[in-house]
């Protein structure tokens, strides 16, 4: 049957696991979007000062737009990745915490029937 | 008489049992969309066409080449279209609808007018793709397009795909 140090240790491995790849994928993708906006920003620069959109208000006001719609949505999008993690995080436990529950209600006698594999979702 | 009555004890305790552990673990819990392999693969075909185009005219193209690039455009912009309706018409979970409308969810997210696009930011990332391909399809029919210009709507494009992708990929879970 399981203790409880049992179930902590798994309970960490299972946080650790989540929360370390959530922070590697939004990292990396941070560190990608900010080359990627920063090199919109430069090209921008540079040809407004002396390249093909200086006499184009109209590209250079699109170009403009285009980058702040893309800085915002980039914060969106960390926000998203930010929730994904949460949620991930939370079902690691809830699953380390019910497979504990079932393994020690079913050693009990409770018939396997009435544990379901996988934790209620909402 | 006593066999029963230990079935009626075990399913207690087995509903005991439930209502233990979703109390104690909490139950799963969804707090942005499902996976959606079409979309996903939509995305990645979208973005492969898309770059055959910016790869056909990255040398420059004339206006008068246009003409032959117009159905290319049409393809690229319905397709990015419907992928958008996809995205943007999947079910957020009650859950995560509940939480958005919270004031602590509003300090998170930046979006003070719908904080549900931090939960769905997707539709947004090809609302730009489908705005730098609109625009690349305006200046490639009035003035032609310089390749210079042509480098400019690529650097816009991929900041754009790549949140889109990204994301989408990450909700395989």
């Amino acid at each position: 049957m399981m203790d409880a140090s049992a179930i902590l240790t798994d309970l960490q491995a299972a946080l650790k696991g989540e929360l370390g790849a959530g922070y590697s994928t939004i990292s990396s993708f941070v560190a990608r979007q900010g080359r990627l906006l920063a090199d919109q920003a430069a090209f921008i620069a540079e040809q407004r000062a002396t390249g093909a959109l200086r006499d184009n208000d109209a590209l250079y006001e699109h170009f403009v737009a285009g980058l702040k719609t893309n800085a915002i949505n980039l914060t969106h999008h960390v926000a998203m990745l930010t929730a994904l993690t949460i949620e991930k995080a939370w079902n690691a436990v809830a699953n380390v915490l019910w497979g504990a529950m079932r393994s020690i209600m079913s050693a009990s006698g409770v018939p396997t029937a009435l544990l379901p594999a996988t934790p209620p979702h909402v | 008489m006593s066999r029963a009555a230990a079935r009626v004890r075990s399913a207690a305790a087995g509903l005991f049992a439930l209502f233990a552990a979703c109390a104690l673990a909490a139950c799963t819990v969804g707090l942005v969309p499902a996976y959606d392999a079409d979309l996903a693969q939509g995305l990645s075909s979208a973005h492969a066409a898309t770059l055959v185009e910016f790869a056909r005219v990255e040398e420059g193209s004339p206006k008068e080449d246009y003409p032959a690039h117009a159905d290319t455009y049409a393809e690229l912009i319905g397709a990015f279209g419907e992928l958008q309706t996809r995205a943007a018409t999947r079910p957020i979970p009650p859950l995560a609808s509940r939480l958005a409308k919270t004031s602590v969810f509003r300090k998170v997210c930046p979006a003070t007018d719908d904080p549900e696009v931090c939960l769905n930011a997707t539709p947004d990332s090809i609302a730009m793709v489908l705005a730098t391909l609109r625009t690349m399809r305006t200046t490639h029919r009035t003035i032609g397009l310089e390749p210079v210009i042509v480098e400019g709507f690529q650097r816009e494009y991929l900041t754009a795909i790549d949140q889109a992708m990204t994301v989408e990929a990450a909700l395989e879970r």
